[in-house]
């Protein structure tokens, strides 16, 4: 599907100037990082109110596709600055956002491996992480629409193919990123069942 | 030049999460590998 969308947005979907087709690999990261940080923000909730351990796997899987997903984002963004105006960043509202979330997520992993004592302490100060860098989402969002910035709020795709083209990106990153989550929550439940018997 | 950016920004999105897939599917072998030792044990 990636493939065919890759396909799809190079050959028939081609927007004009060339360059503008970078949107193609930038947007469908984009929405799918954002994504993935709702459902940490919801997994932090979760653990928060229930404190069963399965909310913090998924918490912790999604911030970790989340920040791959983010690291995509951030790259294309600054191949697409380079292309279309010339520079590989410029500090804009939605570039600093943008930055800062990658940021706050990096900082989220490292919290997370770093953090000595109980599990259920280390838990719950990331889940606690995880709903204060989740504030910066809706930033990442309307920073360019209500600041003024060189960053466009949004792109029209005008023809079928163009449109086409997005949404199978979108469909295919989407699939990706729910694949990556099931694998490292799978994963992250080995390792805890491996610790608990090295415990005892 | 141009061109080049296009398929930089491609190579990216598909070199990044290939990278990902494979450091992810290691990390399964890994531990299936341990879990599998430790019930013989």
């Amino acid at each position: 599907m990636l493939l065919a969308s890759t396909w799809m947005a190079l050959m028939l979907g081609q927007i004009e100037p060339v360059q503008r087709n970078i949107i193609y690999a930038h947007i469908p990261s984009s929405i799918c990082a954002l994504l993935c940080f709702v459902v940490v923000l919801v997994a932090s909730i979760g653990y928060l109110r229930t404190s069963k351990p399965q909310w913090d796997i998924v918490a912790s899987a999604a911030a970790e596709v989340g920040t791959i997903l983010a690291t995509v984002l951030n790259l294309t963004g600054m191949i697409f600055s380079r292309a279309e105006w010339g520079v590989w960043w410029t500090p804009s509202p939605r570039l600093i956002s943008a930055g800062l979330l990658w940021f706050l997520y990096v900082v989220y992993l490292i919290l997370r491996s770093s953090i000595r004592g109980p599990r259920y302490l280390q838990a719950r100060v990331c889940a606690v992480f995880g709903i204060i860098a989740f504030l910066d989402v809706p930033m990442v969002y309307i920073s360019a629409r209500f600041i003024p910035d060189v960053h466009r709020a949004n792109f029209s795709f005008e023809t079928g193919p163009q449109k086409l083209a997005l949404f199978m990106g979108i469909g295919a990153i989407m699939i990706l990123s729910a694949v990556f989550i099931w694998l490292k929550t799978d994963i992250l439940r080995d390792q805890n069942k491996l610790e608990r018997e090295s415990a005892s | 030049m141009i061109m080049f950016y296009l398929c930089l920004a491609f190579s990216v999105l598909w070199v990044v999460n290939f990278i990902y897939l494979f450091l992810l599917d290691r990390q399964q072998k890994d531990i299936r590998r341990r879990l599998e030792a430790r019930a013989q044990h």
